[in-house]
């Protein structure tokens, strides 16, 4: 049975297609051209709703084992939101940290219909996709942590690319995730001797090698692999005041290389890399000229890791940046390092008006975007829960989209906005097309042909909401980004008016990398039987693991 | 057989507590003759049992506030006031519930007292599984 | 102990499967090799008594398992009444009658399975509105209290494994209850940066009494029962330099072995704290793990320390991260309303026995009445109870439907989660006569759905 979605004002900005009002067609979970609906087919009138691609989220931390703990240390976060089940969803709790069931729904329910697990251990990789198995409506996939695992640091510091390269290759097939993701390089590797890194040139404990060489060797591996999305980082100095000289100088270190189809750098949450200053007292926003750098720098991508105003969970791979988060706010701390492979850290946090650094770091995420002219290249995310759960971004969208509704949040947050912030002078207003753009784009920064837009070929996702074309109210477009009129999901309806009527089940995404296993097996051998404390044949995820499923990407040997 | 003097009972601390021997027998089957015996024992410090006069495999009778039990006893070292039961049902003859409203009963740290025996013989798991019949 | 035995001469080779994971205790060893050697006979390497028991057993084909009906349910007068074999299919509908005539049911166990199969309990307890708590609540419940009031620094086992140069022990005797531990994952094998092994290596135990792992010791303090809340804070405020009086009060432990403890922790580089049941089921029960979790936080300042509660059970881990990713709670789940909530102390098995407030006791993967308080243990012989387990336990006595299924981890695959938390896939290494209590809840769950005329 086909479906014809008719009578919508349709935004797909990988097609050109700005607010027109045009009828859909989908066959078998496809986007088709109307010849080729077949003769039975649904018809739901939108009667003039704002039709977008469904949400694709390049980063959220919704399943594995740090968000699990997360879950676990914080039953007063499941308190804050309790929701009961029906006769089609299950029960789920969980404000910054939504359960599995509650996860899907909720983002269904905002009309997301993709979203990228950020940091995946390769140990527990296991865990990621079992949580992925119970998460309904949604298509996902994870980014494996890299830029701390010991054998890629010691490869790299002998200047073995190639062992290098079928290292990451045979990591990313055995935990089957879709990228490479870096997480303060060097710095979560001499966490396990109680230390950090203070930039990109600091060697880090024991290996002596520094986080420009992991970035710049895992970014040249990357591009000799082919893989579907850039190397995803998350900067050195996260949090700290006076960091966005870092971001700078991190953007700089892949100077020079290039890549027809994408980025090869996409930096994440650089919100919390956009800070001016030397302490909190002198703290300030770089928002602005890093949106400037972005502009001129062709090869990167970002995105936000925006702030609301909400208690959140903080939870990263920075195991030493979640310490010291932990001994400023005096809130309990969860810290967990994976042998020779990675560490996390989890920490409550609130972000609050009447804290000048928090009010700072609102307006840091907005001004980044406000200020950006191709927004191309930068991606709305909140880093959930970092920086705020993932319910935020409808918020985010309204203050984006309405000065007015920026002016009424600031006439409520501590004075440093105005004058350590440009955000009260930013006039600028985005579209809905902009909107798209942002919460879209980021399938093209992934490689996700299929996803993000419209076109015929694509996946049938498809999110309908109820929002005028020239609304400019701040709680209107709240409402409308929270809720959605309809989600369409593979095809099949999923949400209506803003409630799920069908729990769908999505895929998990994977790549083929066809690691040359010969070139590593020795080192294979010598870590698992010397230093692992599981055996070889029992680390790589089975398939069975991973349910309905798409390998996306096969990787051609050159 | 001569005149038994009595020694008076001790009084101790009881731990409940994994042993290898029940880990064993509990995987052999929880209805075996294995995991009977590892279960009905008791371990005391080996001055303790002197100061009660009783030798290795001798009988015992072990009381908490809750009730008691016999069982054989084997010698320990240097754990003087400390009795250490291996976790079955003789030991949850001898456990209270109170929970401090935690989910979690003392099954170690509980004031107890041991005994001669007066030759009734180790409990049997008949006989304790009997006592949970008939009512709360 | 020698690590292999052959149970007969040898036979011919059937099958030959290394990396076998054993599911008995939170070491979770994936490295036992088990080779066949006839219909009901195999050689077991690497695994410690237990383990190898467990395997030998389940290997060592017994009587046929039966699916057992108590004659007339609900009046029973004594353990071992008559039962009469069933179907499995009478069984299920049985089963599936009790749960839903009852009010609170309550599901209990699960730590002694596969993940799989606790999705389908908690599936079932949402189903029909019961009560599902696993073994953590008379177990580490309390440590699990304290984390969530504290949180906690800590690791993969291989990170202690490679890094450690102090290893604690406080309160557990892993000789005796996670018998390979020590060489596997703490006290002798080299690690990548500590290459001589044991020698790179202090081991410092803390018990009530001596035992077998104490001899391992560097150090071994003993200290009174009941008094580890005050050595713990003893030790703290050695380690900020504070005055200690000669004897710690109330712990019988001079204060010259609290300095010496505070002196090899203030060399080391890496410490790792392993504790068990002596601080969870003892006076102050999650205080005295919120005791050693905060000397643990603190102590990260200036070193590097991690923590780890010594898990007993295989997957108990496991049972609570499924529990938490699905419902938010990681045990003593009350979804009565149709809505997870949580309050150990009265939403845990023991307390609702106690009340009285249960009408039914679902038990999958565990022998309650063999571990529970006898007056707790009592309430099992005035409500319906059903139990599922690979072979009749103490609690089956009891049971008005027992179910048998597979051995998890021998007899049927899994997944169970290390007490680290590393998920380990369990290998299938025979056939099994009955199905899976996977499979077997699942069905309970499709009868009740099919009963209540649901989907």
């Amino acid at each position: 049975m086909g479906l014809i979605l008719k009578n919508g004002i349709v935004f797909d900005p990988k097609n050109g297609i700005r607010g027109e009002k045009m009828d859909l067609f989908i066959k078998d979970g496809k986007m088709v051209a109307e010849k080729d609906l077949g003769k039975k087919a649904e018809t739901i009138d939108l009667a003039g709703k704002v039709v977008f691609p469904g949400g694709v989220d390049i980063h959220a931390h919704i399943a594995g084992s740090k968000v699990n703990s997360g879950r676990l240390f914080r039953p007063e976060d499941s308190r804050m939101r309790t929701v009961p089940r029906t006769n089609v969803t299950r029960a789920g709790s969980g404000f910054s940290v939504p359960t599995t069931f509650l996860t899907g729904y909720t983002y269904s329910e905002m009309g997301y219909t993709t979203v990228i697990e950020p940091a995946v251990p390769p140990l527990k990789a296991r865990h990621t996709h079992e949580e992925f198995h119970d998460i309904p409506m949604l298509d996902k996939t994870g980014l494996l942590l890299l830029g701390n695992n010991h054998q890629v640091i010691e490869y790299l510091k002998a200047g073995d690319i190639d062992r290098c390269k079928e290292w990451v290759a045979w990591m990313l097939l055995a935990t089957k995730c879709y990228g490479i993701k870096c997480v303060n390089p060097g710095g979560t590797a001499s966490w396990a001797w109680g230390k950090n890194v203070d930039g990109l040139d600091d060697p880090c404990t024991h290996f002596e090698v520094t986080p420009r060489e992991i970035i710049r060797g895992l970014v040249d591996i990357n591009e000799s692999l082919g893989l579907p999305h850039a190397v995803h980082l998350h900067c050195n100095n996260l949090g700290t005041p006076g960091n966005y000289t870092t971001a700078l100088e991190t953007i700089d270190s892949v100077k020079g290389l290039t890549n027809k189809e994408r980025s090869v750098l996409h930096i994440t949450h650089l919100q919390f890399n956009g800070y001016g200053g030397d302490s909190w007292r002198t703290f300030e926003s770089r928002g602005v000229e890093l949106a400037e750098k972005i502009d001129k720098t062709p090869n990167i991508t970002v995105d936000t890791g925006n702030v609301c105003f909400e208690p959140t969970t903080t939870m990263t791979a920075d195991g030493p940046f979640e310490f010291h988060l932990h001994q400023l706010g005096k809130q309990k701390w969860i810290n967990f390092d994976v042998e020779l492979e990675a560490g996390t850290g989890v920490v409550p946090y609130e972000y609050r008006k009447d804290v000048s650094v928090n009010a700072i770091q609102w307006a840091v995420g907005l001004e980044m975007v406000l200020a950006l002219k191709d927004l191309a290249k930068i991606h709305l995310s909140t880093d959930h829960p970092n920086g705020g759960p993932f319910t935020c971004y409808a918020e985010m969208i309204a203050w984006l989209m309405s000065k007015k509704a920026r002016a009424e949040t600031i006439a409520t947050l501590h004075d440093a906005v105005k004058s350590k912030a440009a955000i009260s002078d930013m006039d600028r207003e985005l579209d809905l097309f902009d909107i798209c753009l942002i919460t879209r784009g980021t399938a093209q920064t992934l490689g996700l042909a299929n996803k993000g837009h419209l076109g015929i070929g694509a996946d049938a996702d498809v999110a309908v909401y109820d929002i005028g074309v020239e609304e400019k109210d701040g709680a209107t477009i709240e409402r409308a980004f929270r809720h959605c009129a309809y989600t369409i999901k593979g095809g099949q309806l999923a949400v209506k008016d803003g409630k799920v009527v069908n729990a769908v089940t999505g895929r998990t995404l994977w790549i083929d990398t066809k690691p040359r296993t010969d070139v590593i097996e020795k080192d294979l051998r010598k870590r698992f039987e010397g230093y692992y404390s599981v055996s070889l044949d029992n680390y790589p995820v089975q398939m069975d693991y991973l349910g309905e499923s798409e390998m996306v990407m096969e990787r051609c040997k050159k | 057989m001569g005149f038994l003097i009595l020694a008076p009972p001790i009084k101790c601390t009881l731990v409940t507590v994994r042993t290898a021997r029940q880990g064993e027998a509990l995987e052999m089957g929880k209805l075996t003759q294995e995991y009977r015996d590892e279960c009905s024992t008791v371990l005391m410090d080996e001055d303790d049992m002197n100061r009660l006069r009783v030798k290795e495999d001798a009988i015992v009778k072990v009381t908490t506030k809750v009730g008691s039990v016999e069982l054989r006893v084997r010698p320990t070292m240097n754990s003087p006031g400390v009795i250490a039961v291996p976790l079955g049902p003789w030991a949850n003859a001898l456990i209270p519930t109170d929970t401090s409203h935690t989910g979690m009963p003392s099954y170690k740290g509980i004031p107890a007292e041991v005994s001669t025996s007066m030759g009734q013989g180790i409990t049997s798991l008949d006989k304790l599984l009997g006592d949970l019949y008939g009512g709360a | 102990m020698a690590e292999e035995e052959k149970l007969t001469n040898i036979k011919p080779d059937l099958t030959d499967v290394t990396d076998v994971t054993c599911p008995f205790c939170g070491n979770l060893c994936d490295d036992i090799h088990i080779k066949r050697t006839g219909d009901d006979e195999a050689e077991i390497y690497h695994a410690c008594g237990v383990g190898y028991f467990k395997f030998k057993k389940s290997i060592t084909k017994g009587a046929t398992r039966k699916n057992l009906l108590r004659k007339k349910s609900g009046d029973k007068k004594a353990p071992d009444d008559a039962f009469n074999e069933a179907k499995l299919d009478a069984c299920i509908d049985k089963a599936a009658d009790l749960l839903l005539a009852a009010k609170k049911p309550v599901l209990f166990g699960w730590a002694s399975t596969s993940v799989e199969a606790t999705r389908e309990g908690i599936a079932l307890a949402e189903e029909i509105g019961g009560v599902i708590d696993q073994t953590s609540s008379v177990c580490h419940g309390p440590s699990t209290l304290a984390v969530q009031d504290v949180g906690i620094s800590s690791c993969t086992l291989g990170t202690v494994l490679n890094h450690a140069d102090l290893i604690i022990y406080w309160g557990c005797n892993p000789s005796e209850a996670h018998m390979r531990h020590m060489s596997r994952y703490t006290v002798y094998p080299r690690g990548a940066f500590r290459e001589k092994g044991r020698q790179d290596r202090e081991v410092v135990v803390v018990d009530v009494r001596e035992t077998a792992s104490t001899s391992v010791a560097t150090q071994f303090i003993k200290v009174d029962p009941n008094a580890d809340y005050e050595l713990i804070h003893a030790l703290r405020l050695a380690m900020k330099g504070e005055e200690l009086p000669d004897e710690i009060p109330g712990t019988g432990v001079i204060k010259k072995k609290v300095m010496k403890l505070a002196q090899r922790l203030k060399r080391s580089k890496f410490c790792a704290f392993f504790f068990g049941l002596g601080l969870t089921m003892t006076r102050g029960r999650h205080r005295n793990i919120d005791a050693i979790l905060s000397l643990g936080a603190e102590l990260n300042k200036d070193t590097k320390v991690v923590i780890r509660p010594m898990r007993g059970h295989y997957n108990v881990t496991g049972a609570a991260e499924v529990f938490t990713w699905q419902t938010g709670y990681p045990f003593a789940v009350d979804l009565t309303r149709g809505y997870a909530r949580y309050n150990p102390g009265e939403t845990s098995l023991v307390d609702l026995l106690m009340r009285d407030d249960a009408d039914c006791l679902f038990i999958v993967a565990s022998d309650p009445v063999a571990h529970l308080p006898k007056e707790a243990a009592r309430r099992f012989s005035n409500m319906p109870v059903i139990v599922i387990d690979p072979h009749e336990t103490i609690t089956s006595k009891f049971a008005d439907v027992y179910l048998p299924c597979a051995v998890t981890g021998v007899e049927a695959e899994g997944t169970a989660y290390r007490m680290d938390g590393v998920p380990i896939r369990l290998k299938k290494v025979i056939n099994s006569d009955v199905p899976s209590d996977t499979d077997i809840v699942a069905k309970i769950l499709e009868r009740v759905k099919e009963k209540r005329g649901g989907k």
